[in-house]
């Protein structure tokens, strides 16, 4: 059996896999355009940028695919209705919002006809989600990278209460690595996967070499949670900095605040430190990386990636299948 | 209209939406603090107000909402 679409409004995805969205300026126009010219739903990481670049990403990836390309923003970054409004204007496909609740978000995208699919970890936010019209939710369990809604429940928990909850499609997220996971998820009642580390790691992916080798090098007693300035846990590696994040308390850069976020903790410069990681300066930088990321041996083309994971999904549903 | 009845309004929606005692309510009240609101919890009491008082309260106001007496304020400035 082969993989079926995803279908969010009027938009249909022949691979129903999302490329997650990662910030700062991991996945840009070249990796979400790879993404969406195999089939799938590729993602612009918005935060951290200014719109004049958000919107440069945009008509770039639009010149190198036909395919569905959305951004991903979070809520708690001040440039929010700013980022927002760009991506309406320049008529994106979907956007894709975590780190927070935006009643107006829903309103912008409903005005914009541009479908709006907030990042939720519970049945609750679910709920209020489908009620103010959101075309679908992305349900993120402990298992994802970067910013998390929970530290306590896999994705495998709270996909069965969020599909007994709501009629709108749900991408599951956190912890989907391969094809099997794709057709665990599937059987379980969602309409398709998000899925970050697996790209993160790839050709087309915007971080040096050096920020992608750490992750090829990551084994899992290396990942850790630490707090975000945003106010919410966050799965990282290992890296210098965060030993000393973690040895300090804080990790206070000498740059200019530019207040990015609309309520700062100030116990380091978020956006700061993840510019650096991409950079590959993993002694000042922040490399996020979702649980499983120890299982991520090798850097792939896009094209490989959604290869193999259509090829292991088939196994896994075929007869002699686990999930078949 | 007047101060002390659109407390009391306010009152009878904090009490329903959060399930917490009426004599919990009081104009200082912090709903995350006190009452022990997430953030969903105050979507959800916004959302409420907005329909009780027939006013609309864009994210960005709403972020500067904390108490009681911030709701109270808001609506007689909205009126």
């Amino acid at each position: 059996m082969s993989l079926p679409s995803l279908k969010i409004g009027d938009l249909t995805a022949r691979v129903p896999i999302m490329q997650g969205g990662m910030a700062v300026r991991i996945s840009m126009a070249k990796l979400a355009a790879a993404v969406a010219n195999e089939g799938g739903i590729g993602l612009i990481a918005a935060s951290g940028i200014k719109p004049p670049e958000l919107i440069e990403n945009i008509r770039e990836a639009r010149s190198l695919t036909d395919g569905i390309i959305g951004i991903n923003v979070m809520v708690a970054v001040k440039e929010f209705a700013n980022l927002v409004k760009a991506a309406i204007k320049e008529r994106i496909d979907l956007i894709v919002a975590g780190a927070g609740f935006s009643r107006d978000a829903f309103k912008w995208c409903a005005e914009g006809k541009v479908p709006f699919v907030p990042i939720i970890s519970s049945e609750k936010a679910a709920k209020l989600s489908e009620r103010l019209g959101a075309s679908a939710v992305v349900l993120e369990g402990k298992e994802a990278g970067g910013h998390l809604g929970t530290t306590h429940e896999s994705t495998w928990e709270i996909l069965p209460r969020i599909v007994k909850s709501v009629g709108i499609p749900i991408i599951a997220a956190g912890g989907i690595l391969h094809g099997a996971d794709i057709a665990r998820a599937l059987s379980m009642g969602a309409s398709g996967v998000q899925m970050g580390s697996r790209f993160a790691v790839s050709e087309e992916s915007n971080a040096d070499i050096a920020w992608k080798q750490a992750l090829i090098n990551a084994k899992p007693e290396d990942v850790t949670l630490i707090e975000s300035p945003v106010g919410m846990p966050a799965r990282a590696v290992m890296t210098e900095f965060v030993k000393n994040l973690k040895a300090h308390g804080d990790n206070k850069p000498k740059i200019r605040c530019v207040s990015c976020l609309k309520d700062c903790k100030k116990n380091y410069c978020i956006i700061d430190a993840l510019e650096k990681g991409r950079q590959g300066d993993l002694k000042n930088g922040l490399v996020f990386c979702g649980e499983r990321i120890g299982e991520i041996k090798e850097i792939l083309s896009v094209k490989e990636i959604i290869k193999n994971l259509v090829q292991e999904y088939e196994q896994a549903v075929s007869p002699v299948g686990i999930y078949g | 209209m007047a101060d002390d009845k659109i407390f009391s309004k306010v009152k009878d929606i904090v009490v329903e939406q959060l399930g917490v005692d009426e004599g919990e309510v009081a104009m200082s009240t912090s709903f995350v603090n006190d009452l022990g609101a997430d953030s969903l919890d105050i979507v959800e009491l916004i959302m409420a107000m907005e329909e009780e008082f027939d006013i609309e309260i864009p994210d960005e106001d709403a972020e500067s909402i904390g108490t009681v007496e911030d709701v109270v304020s808001y609506v007689l400035k909205k009126m």
